[in-house]
């Protein structure tokens, strides 16, 4: 029961690290869109 | 009437601040080790005399003033301030006897940029300094982003409900865990985890870029550490751009992104609250912020026509600004380009993001996401307010880890720390444009090291004045602990002097 656990916390830390790979990938995303949206406009 | 403070209040204090300083001894240890496994030895006795200086005054403070009396408010305050103080004085000896630097004050400076995660540095020939060294520069970033308070909670204080106190005065006021000490090992827990992960993933893209295996290892382990503490050392002059890797550039984004994310958000996303990571105010408040200090930046590099594409504009831009706005100053651009490429538009761009900074109780510095969303939504409620009947009670929400109503004491200790960052910047700038630096210029660094970036246009360099040090040493300390540890200090000396 206690390993089971464990085993959760372990798997829980893992998600929550790629949900936060995810959020960091999304703001470079964003910045790309409005650095070409920028790029396009003045040029 | 200040009352003058009592034998047991000195006592205390140096107690503490022991405990403290014999913990910067017990870092040392690990670039001993690496001096030894290198074969470097004359590194190695710098570190062991470093060592040795470290344990002899902590042991010598815990023993001839030891007690078991738990710290007050303004004690904790005191040791937080202190113990960086008398830190960064004994971690700077390895350092000045490695003769890389000019002076020992140049030394001191090179400390303070990396316990409170600057990364401005003062060390000269960079490019041919020891493993030993580097593993210091690096590994006293890494601990000082987590903060060293947290490291002697974690390791050497016992369950003493007074070290809350200098928990709270090293400017980390949240609690992860109902225990500080429970918090303490939380932050641990995440940052070796991700120490773990992150220095793999650089690794790979390291041997994949043609690095040998164990000096690829080293960088990527100093890049992590640089990047995840928001720090800004690097292994090398060049910074990141001598690894001319979009990879590795990549990589070190996410890392000090993910690194200025609060610790409290961090261990709420690891644990159950999935939906915090879009709902958090500060991740809002960074998201827009980033946006405008890129845009404005982009704009100005357009008007100069630096970087025609959109995807160099990517490369060169936004890794500055996320270096930026994440108070890293890891670069891929030469110091000087930024007065000479950039311009002045690019260069407040910069200087907004630095200014800001990114996320309270993390490794980051700057006015912080979290104080910006507390003033933005203050003032949602004051035209709310004018706008709505005279008797409507006006009530703003914001989200950070759970609901919170904003009430007076929100917003007023949002106002007072924004405004002493801004007292700390003007300041700072001053002492430049008085040494004839030219204004933008003078506040690009000021800014730099009040909110422990790092980027630097050129103005920070050996030859500049002692004085100019000595402010730049002063304004990382205060920005890092956030005022209230320093008024404490400043008020402890004060009350030490003309008290009754």
């Amino acid at each position: 029961m206690k390993k089971r656990s464990f085993i959760d916390s372990i798997l829980s830390y893992l998600s929550g690290m790629a949900i936060e790979v995810l959020a960091a990938l999304f703001l470079s995303a964003l910045a790309f869109l409005i650095i070409a949206t920028i790029v396009s406009w003045q040029t | 009437m200040i009352q003058r403070p009592r034998i047991l209040d000195y006592k205390n204090i140096a107690f503490y601040s022991g405990k403290i300083i014999f913990g910067v001894g017990l870092l040392m240890i690990l670039p001993l080790v690496t001096a030894l496994i290198f074969a470097e030895w004359n590194p190695a006795l710098d570190f062991m005399i470093g060592i040795f200086s470290c344990f002899t005054l902590g042991l010598s403070m815990q023993l001839f003033f030891k007690t078991d009396h738990d710290l007050s408010w303004l004690q904790g305050m005191v040791v937080a301030s202190f113990s960086w103080l008398l830190a960064m004085l004994l971690g700077a000896i390895p350092h000045y006897l490695s003769g890389h630097f000019a002076s020992f004050l140049d030394a001191c400076f090179d400390l303070m940029s990396g316990y409170t995660t600057t990364g401005l540095f003062l060390l000269q020939d960079l490019d041919h300094i020891s493993h030993a060294l580097n593993m210091w520069r690096h590994l006293l970033t890494y601990a000082g982003g987590q903060g060293i308070i947290v490291i002697a909670l974690t390791f050497l204080v016992g369950g003493s409900g007074g070290v809350v106190k200098i928990y709270v005065g090293e400017g980390k006021d949240e609690k992860l865990l109902p225990n500080v000490i429970q918090t303490a090992r939380a932050i641990w827990l995440i940052s070796l985890s991700y120490l773990v992960a992150g220095s793999l993933v650089l690794w790979v893209i390291a041997l994949f870029e043609g690095m040998p295996p164990v000096r690829g290892l080293l960088h990527s382990v100093w890049i992590f550490m640089g990047a995840w503490s928001t720090g800004g050392f690097a292994p090398q002059s060049l910074n990141t751009s001598y690894y001319h890797s979009l990879f590795f550039e990549m990589a070190s984004i996410i890392i000090f992104i993910i690194g200025s994310f609060n610790f409290a958000l961090h261990w709420a996303v690891w644990t159950k609250n999935r939906k915090e990571i879009y709902r958090n105010i500060e991740i809002i408040s960074f998201t827009i912020t980033l946006s405008i200090a890129l845009a404005i930046t982009t704009v100005g590099l357009i008007r100069m026509g630096v970087y025609p594409e959109a995807v160099a504009m990517f490369r060169k831009a936004f890794y500055q600004i996320s270096s930026a706005h994440t108070t890293t100053g890891f670069m891929t651009i030469q110091a000087r380009a930024f007065v000479r490429q950039w311009g002045e538009m690019g260069m407040i761009g910069v200087t907004m993001a630095m200014a800001i900074g990114a996320s309270a109780c993390s490794t980051a510095g700057g006015f912080k996401g979290l104080r910006m969303g507390v003033i933005f939504k203050a003032l949602v409620k004051e035209i709310r307010g004018i706008l709505a009947p005279e008797s409507a009670v006006i009530v703003e929400k914001m989200h950070h880890i759970k609901n919170v109503v904003l009430d007076d004491g929100h917003i007023r200790s949002a106002m007072l720390i924004v405004l002493s960052y801004i007292m700390i910047y003007t300041v700072t700038t001053l002492v430049g444009v008085y040494y004839r630096y030219p204004f933008v210029e003078s506040l690009f660094d000021a800014v730099s090291v009040g909110s422990n970036s790092g980027l630097s246009c050129g103005v920070t360099s050996p030859a500049m004045p002692a004085l100019m040090k000595v402010v730049y040493i002063l304004a990382m300390w205060m920005g890092r602990l956030e005022f209230m540890a320093i008024f404490g200090l400043v008020g402890f000396m004060y009350a030490s002097v003309k008290g009754k």
